[in-house]
């Protein structure tokens, strides 16, 4: 008889990610699809709702009033049933898994045949650029790439955005081979009002914030010193992970954190919420427990279950 | 036509999961809760390993995108996805069988 006895693995993460994509979506955040339909083989664009955004889904929130801005039809396809192979590749019992993950996900998206596949999540368009798939004429962009192409339609919709802010960033990021500071840059430039000031200490060499050890004590701790100093009320944030990394900071330095998509949607008077970020501002797990008791009971979610999340997603306790 | 066919020996399964093969077929065998069960050895959403999946009183969680499925309720998955084929099977005297 060919057997072969296995070991146990713990794909807990995408339990999470579910949960927060229910539990934290707000009225007007995306819905998507997890499997092709006939839609998706007609639009040219695939709006990619990774699993790194399920707790922000403000984010490809802005990302899709925008794409409907600019008359660009797409169809919002993601969810775990998508991933990237970005969580296998962190769990070391599942790390030989990540190339099957990422090539089921870039089988779907060659069937679908969109033009692109755009994503918030440069980590994805780096996983999807590295784990191609034969004959595959699919492009995989980050929204930023997309937007900086159409910024002179969108800068002519925009109202002033009056705030100090500081651009962290994070040189060398070798999960996109574009510039991402310059990309960046370019978007806030073009919101007007948005004062952009020079913070030699909110650039980082490591590929985002969660990669480094010492930035909740330390680096971190200097960048929003100086930014302090420098009257900034805003610290930018390039990526989602650098986003939930320094909201808390606000409660120790009284400058709020904001993902750069959040800036052009105020420009572009795009509505949009962050529970994730009030959650973490709570300071206090228990709050957050009881804040999310309602729709944890709408959607039969018991605290047992979320507690645990709630410490390790969003308190990284 | 579905046929019982012998999967092993009780001694052969325990509380990790035993990949059978069976011709074409996978099966994924596992005692869970002090009973045996024999399940489809490729996930029901994208053929994922589940010989792979993690164990969690009756559950099992396909490692690729974490589907559910509880043996125990026909493999139903929890969140109302595809299921999970489960098989029925035998005991006689040391043999395990499964009705495929
Ligand atoms: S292949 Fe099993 S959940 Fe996707």
């Amino acid at each position: 008889m060919p057997a072969v006895a296995t070991k146990h693995v713990n794909p807990n993460t995408f339990e999470s990610v579910r949960a927060f994509g229910r539990l934290l979506a707000s009225p007007g955040d995306p819905t998507w699809d997890i499997e092709l339909t006939l839609r998706t083989a007609q639009v040219p664009y695939i709006l990619h709702i990774s699993c790194s955004v399920h707790n922000t889904l403000f984010m490809p929130r802005i990302a899709q009033e925008i794409l409907k801005i600019l008359n660009l039809e797409f169809v919002a396809l993601g969810g775990p049933e998508n991933c990237c192979g970005a969580i296998h590749e962190d769990l070391e019992r599942l790390e030989d898994l990540q190339h099957e993950v990422a090539t089921k996900t870039l089988l779907m998206f060659k069937r679908a045949r969109p033009k692109t596949v755009l994503s918030v999540c440069a980590r994805c368009i780096r996983r999807f650029n590295t784990h191609q798939v034969k004959g595959n004429p699919v492009q995989y962009a980050h929204v930023a790439d997309l937007l900086v192409e159409h910024l002179d339609v969108l800068a002519a919709r925009m109202r002033p955005v009056p705030r100090r802010v500081v651009v962290h960033h994070h040189i060398g990021n070798a999960a996109r081979p574009q510039d991402d500071l310059g990309t960046l840059l370019t978007i806030l430039k073009a919101i007007p009002g948005l004062e952009i000031l020079p913070a030699p200490r909110a650039g980082f060499r490591e590929t985002s914030c969660p990669t480094i050890k010492s930035m909740t004590s330390g680096v971190g701790a200097e960048m929003f010193a100086e930014a302090k100093a420098l009257g900034a009320d805003t610290v930018v944030a390039p990526y989602q992970a650098c986003y939930r990394r320094n909201v808390k900071m606000q409660l120790e330095y009284g400058i709020e954190t904001h993902h750069w998509l959040s800036l052009l949607a105020m420009a572009l008077d795009i509505p949009f919420y962050e529970p994730w970020k009030e959650l973490r501002l709570l300071n206090d797990v228990d709050g957050a427990l009881n804040a999310l008791r309602p729709k944890m009971d709408a959607l039969g979610y018991r605290a047992e279950t979320i507690r645990p999340f709630i410490e390790r997603v969003i308190y990284n306790i | 036509m579905s046929e019982w066919t012998r999967l092993g020996s009780v001694a052969d399964f325990g509380e990790t999961i035993t990949l059978v093969e069976l011709g074409r077929s996978k099966i994924a065998v596992a005692r869970m809760q002090d009973e045996l069960f024999a399940f489809d050895g490729l996930c029901p959403h994208l053929a994922g390993p589940m010989h792979r999946a993690e164990l969690d009183g009756t559950v099992v969680t396909c490692p690729l995108h974490g589907w559910r499925f509880d043996v125990r309720d026909g493999g139903r998955e929890l969140h109302d996805y595809r299921p999970l084929r489960v098989f029925e099977i035998r005991i006689e005297g040391d043999e395990v069988h499964v009705k495929l």
